[in-house]
């Protein structure tokens, strides 16, 4: 709309006395413009503006060969890589809220523990981000957020609590140093536990998460 | 349960202490996020190859450990079980008084994922924040 207004500004009828238009005013007719001085200008109006992107879309598809898709078909395409706004909202959350940990100060507790590195929160949500992911890419699926916890010795500890099972992994300060974990089921207790170190460098670390949700 | 200096030397004796009997121990409240005992919360100090503290209820009652804190209103008291603790792999708990603590205790063993989370489950709040 606000397109057409400055169309009709631009092609308005001029005053009689303007002395641009003295000798042109009789050839000025009330129909628009583009009926009879010169072609239509493109003027897309929101109406008009889905055809519009229509016909590039049918151009490109035949000059590239290509499949363009719309907006909504964007939308199932990214559903089937990325996992759904809730799900991955409560993740990124928590991991936005664990940043306090970093603001914890040598002897935070009273009791001399040393304070939390940013590498060492990095790797913890790195680590949570990147599985989120595969996970979902490979099982369509996504595991609740943990608590993102103050560990030993400067490491940082990511603690899943539900209704039948129990995981710990813990992410140690050092970079060299491996993440380490611990789950088990209640019914079964820790007759079938799991609990091992190496979780990052396992190329599918997500079998963890797939327990944790079983 | 005060950390005990390197060389601190102790007038009392060492005693076995039966599996039946508690163990008194602080939390601070950054490791009880919510009013639930985090797993962090279990850990040797000064160093890793060091013990985690507690005091032995033969010796001392939640309060008082309570009030060995800096700031004591800062802490909770949990206890311990010593034989479950026991039960706990790689977990032992010797008496180790200390001349300003004849209660101190150290439960030894590589605080791992699994002894925290084991521990988390024995322990029980006797004086909440």
């Amino acid at each position: 709309m606000l397109e057409r207004t400055a169309e009709k500004i631009e092609f308005a009828k001029p005053d009689r006395d303007s002395c641009a238009h003295k000798d042109r005013h009789g050839f000025w007719r009330d129909e628009p413009y583009y009926t009879w001085s010169q072609p239509r200008k493109t003027v897309w109006v929101s109406s008009s503006k889905e055809s519009y992107y229509d016909h590039l879309r049918s151009k490109a598809q035949k000059r590239f060969g290509c499949r363009v898709v719309n907006t909504t078909q964007q939308l199932k395409i990214a559903r089937l890589f990325l996992p759904s706004a809730s799900e991955i909202n409560s993740l990124r959350e928590a991991i936005d809220k664990s940043r306090s940990i970093l603001q914890l100060k040598d002897d935070w507790d009273d009791a001399g523990s040393v304070r939390y590195s940013e590498s060492t929160w990095n790797r913890a949500q790195f680590f949570l981000m990147s599985n989120a992911l595969r996970l979902w890419r490979s099982h369509r699926r996504c595991f609740a957020a943990p608590r993102i916890l103050p560990g030993p010795e400067g490491s940082i500890d990511l603690h899943w609590k539900t209704a039948d099972r129990e995981l710990l992994i813990n992410v140690p300060a050092r970079l060299e140093g491996s993440i380490s974990y611990y789950g088990d089921d209640k019914g079964e207790g820790t007759k079938n536990a799991i609990r091992g170190k190496n979780l990052e460098s396992s190329t599918d670390a997500e079998w963890i998460f797939l327990w944790l949700m079983k | 349960m005060d950390l005990p200096m390197a060389d601190e030397v102790s007038s009392w004796a060492s005693e076995e202490i039966p599996n039946d009997d508690y163990l008194w121990m602080r939390v601070h409240k950054n490791d009880l996020p919510n009013g639930d005992i985090a797993p962090g919360a279990f850990k040797n100090r000064p160093t890793t190859k060091d013990g985690m503290s507690t005091d032995w209820e033969k010796y001392a009652t939640p309060q008082k450990t309570r009030n060995r804190g800096r700031i004591p209103t800062d802490n909770a008291v949990i206890r311990l079980r010593v034989g479950e603790v026991r039960e706990i792999p790689d977990q032992t708990v010797v008496h180790t008084p200390i001349t300003s603590n004849r209660a101190h205790t150290d439960v030894f063993g590589d605080k791992h994922p699994q002894a925290r989370v084991l521990l988390t489950r024995i322990c029980k709040i006797v004086i909440p924040l």
